[in-house]
């Protein structure tokens, strides 16, 4: 605990938990007598527990006890006297009938029938997607969430949403629908809200700032700030398919296609524009609008303009940097930019400027070590360099150090615009003709370049998730060696290997320092602030202070000087580190990404040396439903998880092989959701035969994927991703088409909520097993070949007696 | 294949967990058979036998162990009712440093020390920059056998002049820093010791004699911030400081200014007043800069300018040798004669030039300057 008391935790939890529990009060799936059956409980037990605490605070006080846990005592008295006011509170609030009757649209009955059900089954498709969206980039932001734990947060999100829809299985009949429906959806919006906004004071009350958080922790408060969101989400789609039994696909079909239409408008327009909470704001906005239409009395317009109010009030108060800032104490907010590219936050402390992406502390100004370090370590190696290649990072500095060599033309590329933007804002830089801009991918900028370089220097983040890894493979530094010549140097760097490097460490290190040996002759590692490693066809030296008086090079540095550095400690560094480098450990490859595998499991062994036993059993859980359900729900399982399968591989291939990470991805999650519509659309548009040859769709997407991968240094990039473009619509359709298959079209014969959890319990298994287990260890090119067999196998032998 | 029910299947993946834990439990034991944990042990100098297990003496932390249990720093085991220390010969760390890197700058400039460390700390800082060797056990590193006499003979063999003790907590394995120092001591070598300083006194003052220099970590000025950054408290160290000083080891004090944790300027002039006040005007303090590591990844390197204003404080509270680590700054890491004024000892990054100091004296003014020189 951070703070004394849990006062705003305490408060935001239980009036949360409290709106859910009316919520499904409300759907029927729990009576009113039983939800204030528990609330009275509830008052009561804290209202025993604060005062018992009370009277023996008095007695120790009066008798003069001394008693040695009296702070613990009193900790506690107080915790239960928020809670007990808080119920309290809600008591009160039962008599909430006027407020809600407020958020009512008018001109719209309460009965379903009437009211246009698509209508809701599109908001809650658009609110869905990007309050997911937005929440897990906020919380991975709050909690320094890396790949490891948003997968985890995608996955649970989707269970969360598929136990929201099995609970509306227990729905027998709501008097007011529409009303229900209405509230749900207001309650999903303002918890995400409040959630979004107070994140951090919600981190600051337990965990101590700037600390990384073991990652249960991180994934159980993730779970708790989403429950209300997805819960509410699978509840709304399972009281819509309730009602309208008949026409669940048309539901089906209107949510997803508004999942598309939210997922566009937040990826290529919201969030160009807005920051998360600004954006988070702007959905409330456009739910308003589109729930008061068609604006029948001046009365309709009061919630719009309410939400509207609050916008801009929240944009002229600054409200979104304060809520920053309860995440970054002592550090004053300058901005918060967000884009496709991910989350930006600039933050100053005395004169220097902190730079953050997605929570995450990428640099800060006033490091001229690191950069001096970066440049001419690298640069030195060269006897005469005239073209030098920097990817990334320039304006941390490197730049400037760049300008030292006059007669030097530079090609900065910077896969990040949006950083370069911001950083171009913030950070001055003297202006010179000699260095190009590129602002693209560093792998489809290689493939074109026509000229050499005589150094090339690389600031990439670790070799840590699967993108950043196609930094380090085999197929990259091939590529880098046709741009680089006989003579030409390459050089980047990792963090230090210290004075003892942990077994992952040293795996994750040795498989990078092999993967290279195998393409350039010579590699050397200077010990620095960080290690920097030098690669080259020619010879490389570790005398870095006699090289640097050889060619005159760091009279205008600061650090890296002849005076300041010491060739015996660079030899005896890079003899100890060479030492180390474990020599038969497997290169890294675009396919088998070992390092990957191995800074995951140095980053869990921070917390706990069991954790690997942890995730991969919490990982086979995800799969029980599979092996504990029969018939529909198991059949409908398999194909959310092949579906699911298909289009995390989709999206890691595009990423991997052509470079696109933002907004491709967001087409293609997007062209998925409309995947999904046209399948659950054209089932009752196909024959017998055509429904037969459906169900292999899904074994062909993996086969595709596989030739892909198989062909993928013959075939050109372009044809790659419209193939995987096509291999993501196809396995969406078959996912939209057998849903139908499987409940039933017409009348259906399963209730559409109950293979509609199924989906994305699949969906969640299918995330977290293939991102986290099948890929680290055993490479994306034997992942999909397993997938392609099992699923196969699956789809010929269980789909078709269980769908029948 | 015949397919089994919800049931069974709950039931034998119960039933087989439990194998697996009562499996653990056998092996457990059925290995634990000799009369020492393992060839890398010995028994500890400073323990209790009590009725609830042995405590421990060594630190403030007395951690009481139970038979089969470990230490909270996890290189002290209870086997048999007997304390071990299996931190016995068995380094996981092993280079030769230049002394600055310690940072040690009033002892021996220029030359190098052969440093140490096995796994284990009796802390558990959350920005350790050793954490892959201070949170682990011995039984967890891959480590070299190196016993207290091949130790000094392998820093003869480097031409290092001390041995450090450094890295991960050279308390944690006191014993075999002991048995080390007293034959380095024999061989004419001297004894670094790079420590947090929570020792408890008894073990602290049998070890000072055969310590020449030590750099202790005063993290913090505040008990709360011990305990939240570092699970330790202040006041040992703090004692630590008086008896070293009592016991003429050289001592520098190293003091990292972590943002929002350790950089509140009213806490900084208390520690600097509380060292004024204690006889420590003399001692070098290194305040040095932070770098996110480990726990503490979320928060930005320290400001430059933060530092040079903990400097301003420590001067004007009457420290004498105030120093800036881990920064560029010209003239951060050099030695001014608090007399003169003029410059005594310039130093470039690990390198040291001795350019006013002759002797242990300001060549100009003729000043003594404390420190071990020569």
């Amino acid at each position: 605990m951070n703070g004394p008391y849990y006062l705003i935790p305490i408060a935001f939890g239980l009036a949360i938990y409290y709106l859910l529990g009316s919520i499904l009060v409300n759907a029927g799936v729990f009576s009113r007598q039983l939800h204030h059956k528990f609330w009275n409980y509830l008052l009561l037990l804290v209202f025993l527990g604060c005062a018992v605490l009370g009277v023996l605070l008095t007695i120790n006080i009066n008798y003069k006890l001394g008693w040695g846990y009296i702070r613990t005592l009193l900790v506690w008295h107080v915790q239960l006297g928020i809670a007990m006011s808080v119920v309290a509170l809600i008591h009160v609030l039962w008599h909430r009938g006027y407020f809600f009757r407020f958020l009512l649209p008018k001109g719209k009955t309460s009965d379903l029938d009437r009211a246009d059900y698509r209508l809701y089954a599109f908001l809650l498709g658009l609110l869905s997607v990007s309050l997911q969206v937005l929440l897990i980039r906020q919380f991975g932001k709050v909690f320094q969430g890396n790949e490891l734990l948003v997968t985890w947060v995608i996955g649970l999100w989707m269970v969360l949403s598929g136990v929201g829809s099995l609970l509306g299985l227990r729905i027998k009949g709501i008097a007011k629908p529409v009303a229900t429906v209405n509230k749900a959806l207001w309650f999903m919006y303002l918890s995400a809200v409040l959630f979004c906004f107070f994140s951090g004071s919600i981190r600051h009350a337990f965990f101590p700032s700037g600390v990384l958080i073991p990652p249960w922790y991180v994934i159980l408060m993730m779970a708790l700030m989403m429950a209300p969101v997805a819960l509410t989400a699978g509840l709304i789609f399972a009281i819509l398919t309730a009602e309208k039994a008949k026409d669940y696909q048309v539901i089906y079909a209107t949510e997803s296609l508004g999942s598309f239409i939210g997922g566009l408008l937040l990826s290529l327009v919201v969030i160009w524009f807005f920051n998360t909470y600004m954006a988070i704001l702007l959905f409330g906005l456009i739910l308003s609008f589109f729930l008061a239409y068609p604006f029948v009395s001046w009365r309709s317009y009061t919630v719009p303009i309410a939400v509207g109010a609050a916008f801009f009030t929240t944009m002229i108060l600054k409200v979104d940097k304060i809520a920053e800032a309860t995440l970054l104490p002592g550090q004053q907010v300058h901005l918060i930019s967000d884009s496709p590219y991910g989350s930006v936050t600039v933050t100053g402390s005395e004169d220097q400027l902190n730079f953050y992406t997605d929570g995450t502390f990428i640099f800060g100004t006033d490091n001229p070590i690191y950069c001096e370090e970066t440049v001419h370590y690298t640069i030195a190696q060269h006897p005469n360099p005239q073209r030098v290649l920097l990817v990334s990072g320039g304006y941390t500095g490197l730049l400037d150090e760049l300008q030292k060599y006059e007669h030097v033309r530079v090609d900065y590329i910077e896969p990040n615009p949006h950083l370069l933007k911001i950083c171009q804002r913030y950070i001055a830089q003297s202006g010179s003709s000699n260095i190009d801009i590129y602002k693209t991918d560093i792998r489809s900028y290689l493939r074109r370049c026509k000229v050499f370089y005589d150094v090339v220097i690389l600031t990439l983040p670790e070799p840590s998730s699967i993108y950043f890894n196609r930094y380090y493979s085999l197929e990259f530094f091939q590529l880098l060696a046709q741009c680089t010549g006989s003579n030409g140097v390459v050089g980047f760097s990792l963090p230090q290997m210290g004075n003892y490097p942990s077994t992952n460490k040293l795996k994750a290190y040795s498989a990078v320092v092999n993967t290279v040996q195998r393409v350039f002759r010579n590699v050397e590692v200077i010990a620095g602030e960080r290690d920097y490693l030098l690669a080259s066809n020619a010879p490389l030296r570790v005398d870095i202070a006699q090289l640097l008086t050889e060619r005159n090079i760091g009279l205008a540095n600061v650090f890296v000087r002849p005076d300041f550095l010491s060739d015996d400690h660079f030899k005896l560094r890079n003899a100890f580190i060479q030492s180390q480098i474990i020599r038969d450990e497997r290169v890294n490859t675009d396919s088998i990404p070992s390092s990957v595998l191995q800074s995951t499991l140095g980053y869990m062994s921070i917390f706990s040396r069991r954790m690997l036993w942890i995730a991969l059993l919490a990982s086979l859980i995800l799969l029980l439903p599979f092996v504990l359900t029969k018939g529909g729900f198991r059949a409908m399982y398999g194909v959310g998880f092949a579906g699911s399968a298909s289009q995390t591989l989709v999206l890691l291939s595009v990423q991997v092989i052509s470079g696109m990470l933002y907004g491709a991805l967001g087409m293609l999650v997007s062209l998925f959701m409309v995947g999904l519509a046209i399948g659950v659309m054209a089932h009752s548009r196909l024959n017998l035969v055509k429904i037969h040859a459906v169900r292999y769709i899904l074994p062909a997407t993996f086969a595709l994927m596989l030739f892909i991968w198989l062909l993928r240094l013959y075939l050109p990039v372009w044809l790659m991703v419209a193939m995987l473009a096509l291999a993501n619509i196809s396995a969406a359709f078959a996912v939209g088409f057998l849903y139908v298959e499987i409940t039933g079209s017409g009348v259906p014969q399963l209730k559409p909520a109950q293979t509609y959890a199924a989906d994305l319990l699949g969906s969640a298994a299918a995330i977290v097993l293939v991102t986290l287990l099948l890929i680290p260890l055993i490479g994306i090119l034997y992942t999909i070949m397993a997938l392609t067999l099992t699923n196969t196998v699956f789809f010929i032998k269980t789909l078709n007696v269980a769908a029948r | 294949m015949k397919r089994i029910s919800r049931r069974d299947f709950l039931k034998r993946s119960l039933m087989a967990a439990g194998g697996l834990i009562a499996l653990k439990h056998l092996s457990l034991t059925a290995f634990a058979l000799d009369d020492k944990p393992w060839r890398w042990s010995r028994e500890a100098m400073f323990y209790t036998p009590t009725p609830r297990g042995v405590r421990c003496r060594l630190c403030p932390n007395e951690c009481t162990i139970r038979s089969g249990e470990t230490s909270q720093c996890r290189n002290r085991v209870n086997y048999n009712g007997k304390l071990f220390s299996i931190a016995y010969g068995n380094p996981c760390a092993v280079h030769v440093d230049p002394i600055e890197k310690k940072p040690l700058y009033h002892f021996l400039p220029g030359s190098t020390t052969f440093s140490i460390a096995t796994a284990g700390c009796n802390f558990g800082c959350l920005n350790c920059q050793n954490w892959e060797i201070s949170q682990v056990s011995p039984r967890d590193t891959r480590n070299a056998e190196l016993f207290p006499q091949q130790v000094v003979s392998q820093a003869l063999l480097s031409g290092s002049k001390t041995i450090s003790y450094t890295y991960s907590e050279p308390i944690t394995f006191y014993e075999y820093v002991y048995d080390t120092a007293v034959i380095a001591r024999q061989k004419g070598l001297g004894n670094v010791l790079v420590s947090n300083g929570y020792i408890n006194e008894e073990p602290l003052r049998a070890l000072a004699p055969l310590i020449d220099a030590a750099n202790i970590d005063l993290k913090s000025f505040s008990n709360d911030i011990y305990l939240k950054l570092n699970a330790g408290t202040l006041e040992p160290v703090l004692n630590t400081l008086r008896v070293l000083r009592q016991e003429n080891v050289w001592v520098e004090i190293t003091n990292l200014v972590i943002p929002s944790w350790t950089d509140d300027f009213a806490m900084i002039r208390k520690m600097c007043q509380w060292l004024i006040a204690n006889n420590f005007a003399d001692v070098p303090l290194h305040f040095s800069r932070f770098f996110p590591l480990y726990k503490l990844t979320q928060l930005p390197q320290t400001p430059t300018a933060t530092l040079i204003k903990a400097r301003e404080i420590a001067q004007s509270c009457g420290l004498k040798y105030v120093y800036i680590g881990n920064v560029a700054l010209p003239g951060a890491s050099d030695t001014l004669c608090p007399s003169c004024g003029k410059l005594l000892v310039e130093r470039k990054g690990y390198n040291a030039n001795m350019i006013g100091l002759s002797n242990g004296k300001c060549r100009h003014c003729g000043a003594t300057i404390p420190g071990r020189w020569s």
